[in-house]
């Protein structure tokens, strides 16, 4: 009876606790799996914003490797904003991974029109993966051709003497070394050809690397300046000759013998350019006073043994800021006229902008003390480019730096260019000292250069034909880098930043 | 009097059916439960998986950029880690859960004089590490591929 009363009183508990029991169960489970499902789903959103990141940049550098290849070609990079015959932006891949990017590239700051070279640019990327997508925006820039090698020649290189060389040396063809003491003080690269070095040292070894670099020809740099200073461009191989008439000689300012003030004790006030260092003239003829190799220059003292000085920053001259003042010009040189020799002191000044003045000259004939020629390049004052190109009565004759030259800022090698275009050789001697680039390349077998004698480069020279005798000294520079030098390649700058996504 | 008291005796209390009824619920409630419970189960293990791969795997990614377009070894390189990500060796071990693939290939290769293969300076790099399970986790078998990313590397690029 007892138990027919518990029963009664509790029919259906046992399907109602059940019920009860498997609601509750139910939902803790159903809370759990929530809860493990949406946490594989955060490990996997970060493992794919993470990857879209990974794309991005992987886009970035396809575009900056890209733009590199051929830097002249504007049809290679692929613009946001592209002009006829351009590319526009560029979706790619990576094999293997899953996902894609996209990349294009701008004027810095974009102006909404397509970007040349050799401008700064910004390259946006956008990798995508799993429906993430992530932006990101750096800023590029080139490497211009002085950039890498103290030493480069394209086609030939042949070294007699004892070549030293505080930097890298580089070379499109196998080098033939006569002389026995030959000195890299870094690499030497073989790039697109085999050869040997052995008869040298080279402290940063010899390196071969498949493909040779592909140097603008300095028809074609002419043809970038000839195309900023017009204002369009210029039809494919006629900047040289636009410069030839187009050019800044007429800020060239010219000492002869015969002008007035012009004395070993030049101490008029009425100052126009200084130097600090010694002109003087011997026998009616404008020199420096050299007692011979040691480099002894009236204002200048020599350390004790300066090819010793193989460190870039070492300081080879106490100069003993002599100042000599240059009064009344005999004359100044015309647009028209491109020749720089004979028995006079030419004074070529720097450009007070950021643009350089651009110099031309058919020929340079400054041959040494004995004929009395001297140039004094303002490069304190800004940037000095010196073109030379053929022309019908010099195309083929030798042109001279082997005299006297100086800077007014012998220890800045951004402001001083020399790009040589004809097919004549450019014969560099003396004792001078060029803080700077010199650039001699016009098409396979045009552009010599015969660097002989004691001259110090601090700086770049390239040449198609590089021959050296003697004991000259390549310097390379750690600030060698001027913002209008031309590009050889781009990288990234500075600026990485993500634009949207996450 | 009888009828009615058997009537009601009847009604009242569980019955067979009842307790079948609330055991059948149960069972099947059971193997749903179990059947989540297994499900939740591997679905930390998954997780659990995939966050230790994506951090092996960015790490590794990283010290290749780390290195650099210059430096980073062209070729493939292996690493074996154990199931809390640590452990990292270059050799399979019993305690080894993970195994991360850095494939780097250069589209332009130079050599040193010494021989070393290196990439060219114009190359363009690609950099693809995978990450696989050596031993099941979760729902995913061995040699499951848990996490790939990869990029470019381009002199002096980013």
């Amino acid at each position: 009876m007892l138990r027919h009363s518990y029963l009664g009183k509790h029919r259906g508990s046992v399907l109602t606790s059940t019920l009860i029991f498997v609601v509750i169960t139910s939902l803790i489970l159903a809370g759990i799996g929530t809860y493990t499902i949406s946490h594989l789903s955060r490990a996997s959103a970060e493992s794919d914003y993470s990857a879209a990141m990974n794309l991005a940049e992987a886009g970035i550098n396809y575009e900056l490797r890209n733009v590199s290849e051929n830097i002249l070609d504007t049809t290679r990079p692929d613009q946001l904003h592209p002009g006829a015959g351009q590319n526009g932006p560029y979706t790619g891949s990576i094999s293997g991974v899953s996902g894609s990017f996209t990349v294009s590239v701008t004027n810095d700051p974009d102006n909404g029109k397509a970007w040349f070279a050799p401008g700064n640019m910004l390259v946006t990327a956008t990798g995508t993966t799993n429906g993430v997508t992530r932006t990101v925006r750096c800023r590029g820039s080139r490497r211009s051709i002085f950039d890498n090698y103290s030493f480069y020649g394209i086609d030939s290189t042949t070294i007699n003497g004892s070549l030293v060389a505080d930097g890298s040396f580089g070379t499109n063809s196998p080098i033939t070394l006569d002389g026995t003491s030959a000195e890299v003080y870094g690499p030497v690269v073989f790039n697109g050809t085999s050869g040997s070095f052995n008869a040298g040292e080279a402290t940063g070894g010899v390196w071969y690397q498949p493909d040779k670099i592909s140097w603008p020809t300095v028809s074609k740099l002419a043809d970038i300046v000839a195309s900023q200073k017009s204002g369009s461009t210029v039809p494919s191989g006629t900047g040289l000759s636009w410069l030839r008439t187009h050019n800044d000689n007429g800020q060239i300012m010219m000492f002869n013998e015969t002008a007035p003030n012009q004395d070993s004790t030049l101490t008029d006030p009425t100052k126009h350019y200084w130097v600090s260092a010694g002109f003087s003239k011997q026998s009616g003829d404008w020199i420096i006073s050299d007692s011979g190799s040691n480099k002894n220059f009236s204002g200048i003292t020599t350390d004790t043994n300066p090819m010793d000085s193989k460190g870039a920053t070492t300081q080879r001259y106490d100069q003993s800021a002599v100042t000599y003042t240059f009064t009344n010009p005999s004359k100044t040189v015309s647009q028209g006229e491109q020749y720089i020799g004979g028995a006079q002191v030419y004074i070529l000044p720097g450009s007070p902008t950021s643009t350089p003045y651009n110099y031309y000259f058919d020929e340079l004939n400054l041959k040494g003390n004995g004929t009395g020629c001297a140039i004094l390049i303002d490069n304190a004052s800004g940037p000095v480019n010196i073109w030379l190109g053929p022309s019908s009565d010099y195309g083929t004759s030798t042109d001279f730096l082997n005299g006297v030259i100086f800077f007014t800022a012998p220890g800045d090698s951004t402001k001083f260019r020399l790009y040589d275009g004809k097919s004549a050789t450019l014969d560099i001697a003396g004792n001078s000292v060029f803080p700077g680039g010199i650039y001699a390349y016009n098409g396979s077998g045009v552009g010599s250069i015969y660097l002989h004698g004691n001259p110090v480069i601090d700086g770049s020279i390239i040449a198609d034909s590089m021959n050296t005798n003697g004991t000259p000294f390549i310097n390379y520079p750690t600030n060698m880098q001027a913002s209008n030098d031309f590009s050889l390649w781009y990288g990234f700058l500075n600026q990485w930043n993500e634009v949207s996504g996450m | 009097m009888h009828t009615t008291h058997v009537r009601r005796r009847r009604r009242r209390g569980v019955t067979y059916i009842e307790v079948m009824v609330a055991a059948l619920i149960l069972a099947v409630s059971l193997c749903a439960m179990a059947s989540m419970w297994y499900f939740s189960f591997n679905m930390s293990g998954n997780t659990d998986s995939k966050g230790v791969a994506y951090a092996i795997g960015r790490h590794a990614l990283e010290e290749v950029k780390e290195n650099g377009f210059r430096y980073a070894a062209e070729g493939t390189t292996t690493l074996y880690y154990d199931n809390s990500g640590g452990g990292e060796s270059t050799t399979q071990q019993n305690s080894s859960f993970y195994q991360v693939t850095v494939v780097v290939t250069s589209d332009k290769l130079s050599t040193s004089d010494s021989g070393a293969s290196v990439p060219a300076d114009d190359a363009l790099r690609s950099v693809v590490v995978t990450v696989t399970l050596l031993q099941a986790q979760g729902s995913m078998p061995t040699g499951t591929v848990v996490y790939t990313t990869g990029t470019y590397l381009a002199r002096s690029g980013v």
